[in-house]
C-alpha cells in the first residue's frame, strides 16, 4: 500500500499550484474568521450586558443634562431596587492630547449598582471621607503609571468657581472592572465635590443607573419611567444595558452590514474559484489517474486518493486562514470591546473548507472515473 | 521587426487566444472584478463622509472654541466671549455694519422617522444665520427671537413625521413651531432644525454657546485672527479654519471607514494575486508550445515577457472598469448612517483611481512570475516536453 507516497507526489507534483491553491484558500478563510468574528463578538458582547440594569439619560440625547434631584423619584418607582448616577469631567493630563475621562459619582451607591467595579472596603471608606478623593480604574493608573497615594491634577474642559480648570484629587485607592477590563480607563471623583467646584452645570448628572430587582420587568420599568418624565422639563431617555450595547455597535451599523454584504457575496465567489483551480489541477491528471486505474486501483481507492489531497489543502488552508483571523481580529479591539473568533465560527469554517474539498475533488475525479481507461488516458 | 511591434503582435495574438482557455481567464477575471467592486464600494463609504463633512467649508469661516475642547459638547463660550469675538477687526461686517458672527448651540431632538423607528435631528442655534449663507429659505419665513419657533431643513421634514411647516415639535415639555423650511445643504447641516440660539439657551438652561463662528474679512486673515485670538488672555480659546475642523470631526469615523476597506480589500487582493498567478502560470503552461514555436523563430524573450504582462494588464484594466461599474451601479447615492451620520455614498474618481491601481498591481505580481519563468525555459526544452 502507497498510499501516502502517492498523495505526496499528487501534492508535488506541481508545487507552484498547490502553494498558490493554499495560498488562496488560506486567504479566503482569513477574510471568513474575521467577518464571522466581528459579528459573532458584538453579538457576546450584547448577549454579557447585564438584563437588570437601565439607564436614564435625558430624552434630547448628547450632552444634554439631568437635575440629580431625580434620584428619590427613580428609586421611588415599582421594582427599581437601587439608583445611581454619574457626572462626566473630561480631562487631559500633562499633554493635550492624553485624555482622561473622570465621573463624578456617589460613593454610596455607585459601586453597588455597577458590582462588576470592585474595590477594597478600606479604600471605599476612604473615597468616602476624603472630599478630594479619587478611585483610578486599574487600566487608566496602568496606562498613567499612577500609583495609591499621589495627588494628581488633571485640566478639565469644565472651569471651577474660580476660573482656573485645573482639578486635583488624592488617590485613594484602585478599582478593578472584572467583567471587562478595558473599560477601568477611567477616574472616580466625589460627586460634591466636582459639583460644588464647577461653575456651570450645578447639580446635574449626564446619567443614572438604575437596578431592577427582576430582569424580565425592564422594558415595562422603562417604559414607565420616561411616560413619568414626559411632559416634565427634563424628558427622560431610559434604556436596558443590553439596548444601549446595541446603540453602540450602531455605530458601526451600515457600515457592519454594507461591508457584510459586499464581502459575502465576493467569499462565495472566491470558494468557487478556489474550488475551480482545484479542480482543474486535479482533471489535468487524467492521465495519471488512468494508469492507476489500468494497473487495478478500485475506483473507491482512487475517490480516497484524490478527495485526501483536495480536503487536506482546503482543510489545512482553512485552519491557517482561521488562525490568522484569530490573530487578527483583537487588534480590532477598540471597535468591538474584545474581538475574537469563537468555536462555532471555527466550526462552521472548517466545515464549508470540508464541503469545498470534497466538491472541488469528487466532480473531476467522478468524471475521470467513469471515462474509459483509454480516452482518458489520451488526454 | 522591432520589440515594440514583436510585443504588441503577442499581445493581441495572445488576447485573441482567451476563447480557447475560457477557465483559466475566467478564474483570475472574475477575483479581479471583485477586487475592484469590494475595494471601490467599501472606499466610497469614507469619500461619502467626507464629501458630506467639508462640504460648504469655506476658508474665509473660522470656528472659535474653547482652549483644549476636543469636540462642541465640551466647549463653553460664554456670551462676553462672544462678544470680544465678534468685535475683532478682522471679523468680516455686514452692510448693516453688523459683524458677521454668531454663537452656536446644539441640542438634539427626538423625532419619529418615516420608517416608523426613533430618530434624532440636532437642533442648531444661531445668534447670526448670516454666517451660514448657503442656509437659503425655500419656504416660510425665519424664526422669530423669543419665540419657539424653528426653521426645519427640507430633508429632515422628508425623512422624518411631523416637521411640516405648523406642526409642533416638543422640546423640554415646551411645543416649538415648526415656520420654515430651508434647502438642505449637502452637509452637516442636512437634517438639522434651526431656531435662534438664546432663545433655545433659555429653554433648556444654558447660559454659554458652545461655539463661535465667524466670516473673516479674507481667508488669508486665518493665521493672524487666530494669533490675536490666542494671545487673548480673557478669552482661552482655539481658533480653526472650517475646513480642517469639519474634516477632523469626521476623521474618526473616515479612518474607521478606510481601515474596514482596506483590510478587507487587502485579504481579497492577496486571493485574487494566488487566482491570478495560477491562472497565469496555466496559461503559460498550456501555450508552452506554442511560445516555445515563437522564440525558435526568433521573436524576443523580453518581447515575448511584455506581451504576457500587458495582456494580463489589459485584462486587469477591464476588470477594475467593470468592477467599478458593478459598485456605482450598487452604490452611489445610497444614504448609509453611521455615528447618527446620515451621509450618501460617493463613488468617485479617487476611488475608482485606487482600486484600478490595485487590481493592476495584483495583474503586474500575478503574471511577471510565471512571464519571466517561461522566457527562461530554453527553447528545446519547451518544444521537446510539449
Amino acid at each position: 500500500m502507497k498510499f501516502i507516497p502517492l498523495l505526496l507526489s499528487g501534492l508535488y507534483r506541481n508545487l507552484t499550484r498547490t502553494s498558490l491553491i493554499f495560498a488562496q484558500v488560506v486567504f479566503v478563510f482569513t477574510l471568513f474568521g474575521t467577518l464571522q468574528g466581528l459579528t459573532a463578538s458584538m453579538a457576546m458582547a450584547i448577549k454579557h450586558t447585564h438584563a437588570d440594569r437601565l439607564f436614564t439619560g435625558s430624552r434630547l440625547g448628547g450632552g444634554d443634562l439631568l437635575p440629580v434631584s431625580l434620584a428619590e423619584p427613580l428609586r421611588r418607582f415599582p421594582g427599581v431596587a437601587r439608583t445611581t448616577f454619574e457626572s462626566q469631567l473630561p480631562c487631559t493630563f500633562q499633554r493635550p492630547d492624553q485624555y482622561v475621562w473622570a465621573l463624578g459619582v456617589d460613593p454610596q451607591t455607585y459601586f453597588s449598582v455597577y458590582f462588576e467595579n470592585q474595590t477594597s472596603a478600606a479604600a471605599l471608606r476612604k473615597f468616602t471621607a476624603l472630599r478630594t478623593g479619587g478611585i483610578v480604574g486599574e487600566r487608566l493608573a496602568q496606562r498613567l503609571g499612577w500609583k495609591v497615594g499621589e495627588h494628581i491634577t488633571l485640566q478639565c474642559f469644565v472651569p471651577k468657581r474660580d476660573g482656573s480648570r485645573d482639578w486635583g484629587f488624592d488617590i485613594v485607592g484602585l478599582f478593578r472592572q472584572v467583567e471587562r477590563p478595558e473599560f477601568s480607563d477611567i477616574v472616580l471623583l466625589n460627586y460634591s465635590y466636582l459639583n460644588e467646584s464647577r461653575a456651570v452645570n450645578h447639580d446635574t448628572v449626564n446619567v443614572y443607573g438604575v437596578q431592577i430587582s427582576n430582569p424580565a420587568d425592564a422594558a415595562q420599568i422603562a417604559h414607565i419611567i420616561d411616560a413619568a418624565f414626559a411632559n416634565s422639563a427634563h424628558p427622560t431617555g431610559t434604556a436596558s444595558d443590553a439596548e444601549s450595547a446595541q446603540e453602540n455597535f450602531r455605530r458601526i451599523g451600515d457600515v457592519g452590514f454594507l461591508s457584510r454584504t459586499v464581502t459575502t457575496a465576493a467569499l462565495i465567489s472566491l470558494l468557487i474559484a478556489s474550488g475551480a483551480l482545484m479542480m482543474r489541477s486535479i482533471r489535468e491528471r487524467r492521465a495519471e489517474l488512468a494508469t492507476l486505474k489500468a494497473i487495478g486501483f478500485t475506483h473507491r481507492r482512487m475517490l480516497v486518493l484524490v478527495l485526501a489531497e483536495s480536503i487536506g489543502i482546503w482543510v489545512a488552508g482553512a485552519a491557517v486562514g482561521l488562525g490568522v483571523a484569530e490573530i487578527l481580529l483583537p487588534r480590532a479591539q477598540d471597535l468591538v470591546g474584545k474581538g475574537f473568533v469563537p468555536l462555532p465560527v471555527v466550526a462552521l469554517g472548517l466545515t464549508y473548507a470540508l464541503v469545498g474539498g470534497v466538491i472541488s475533488g469528487a466532480v473531476p475525479a467522478w468524471q475521470t472515473l467513469r471515462m474509459p481507461i483509454a480516452a482518458a488516458a489520451r488526454r | 521587426m522591432s520589440p515594440i511591434r514583436q510585443s504588441v503582435a503577442l499581445t493581441i495574438w495572445g488576447l485573441r487566444s482567451l476563447p480557447s482557455r475560457p477557465g483559466a481567464f475566467l478564474t483570475s477575471f472574475v477575483s479581479i472584478v471583485l477586487v475592484a467592486a469590494v475595494l471601490t464600494s467599501l472606499l466610497s463609504m469614507g469619500e461619502g463622509i467626507h464629501r458630506f463633512g467639508t462640504n460648504h467649508a469655506r476658508a474665509d469661516r473660522a470656528v472659535i472654541m474653547s482652549r483644549g475642547a476636543p469636540d462642541p459638547i465640551e466647549s463653553i463660550i460664554p456670551p462676553e466671549a462672544l462678544a470680544t469675538i465678534a468685535n475683532d477687526p478682522q471679523v468680516r461686517r455686514a452692510a448693516d455694519g453688523h459683524p458677521l458672527a454668531s454663537g452656536t448651540v446644539t441640542v438634539g431632538v427626538d423625532v419619529m422617522t418615516r420608517e416608523g423607528t426613533r430618530g434624532t435631528v440636532y437642533l442648531y442655534g444661531l445668534t447670526n444665520p448670516q454666517v451660514y449663507p448657503e442656509i437659503q429659505l425655500m419656504q416660510g419665513r425665519w424664526p422669530r427671537p423669543g419665540v419657539h419657533e424653528l426653521l426645519a431643513s427640507a430633508a429632515a421634514q422628508n425623512l422624518n413625521v411631523g416637521l411640516d411647516i405648523s406642526s409642533r415639535v416638543p422640546i423640554r415639555g415646551a411645543d416649538w413651531t415648526i415656520v420654515g423650511t430651508f434647502r438642505e445643504t449637502g452637509d452637516l447641516f442636512d437634517q438639522a432644525l434651526l431656531a435662534d440660539a438664546a432663545t433655545i439657551m433659555s429653554a433648556v438652561g444654558r447660559v454659554s454657546f458652545e461655539q463661535a463662528v465667524v466670516i473673516l474679512k479674507a481667508a488669508d486673515e486665518l493665521p493672524r485672527f487666530t494669533e490675536v485670538m490666542a494671545a487673548n488672555p480673557t478669552l482661552k480659546v482655539d481658533v480653526y479654519g472650517e475646513a480642517a475642523i469639519r474634516e477632523e470631526r469626521i476623521s474618526g469615523t473616515r479612518h474607521f471607514l478606510d481601515f474596514v476597506a482596506y483590510f478587507i480589500g487587502a485579504i481579497m487582493a492577496g486571493a485574487a494575486t494566488c487566482a491570478a498567478l495560477s491562472s497565469a502560470y496555466s496559461a503559460v503552461e498550456a501555450r508552452a508550445q506554442e511560445l516555445a514555436t515563437l522564440r525558435a523563430i526568433g521573436f524576443g524573450s523580453a518581447s515575448i515577457i511584455a506581451s504576457l504582462i500587458t495582456e494580463a494588464l489589459i485584462i486587469a484594466l477591464i476588470g477594475a472598469v467593470a468592477g467599478g461599474l458593478a459598485a456605482w451601479i450598487g452604490f452611489s447615492g445610497r444614504t448609509m448612517s453611521t455615528n447618527a451620520l446620515t451621509f450618501p455614498v460617493v463613488v468617485g474618481p479617487r476611488e475608482l483611481i485606487i482600486s484600478a491601481l490595485w487590481v493592476l498591481a495584483i495583474a503586474l505580481l500575478g503574471s511577471a512570475l510565471p512571464a519571466v519563468r517561461t522566457a527562461r525555459t530554453s527553447v528545446a526544452a519547451a518544444l521537446a516536453a510539449a
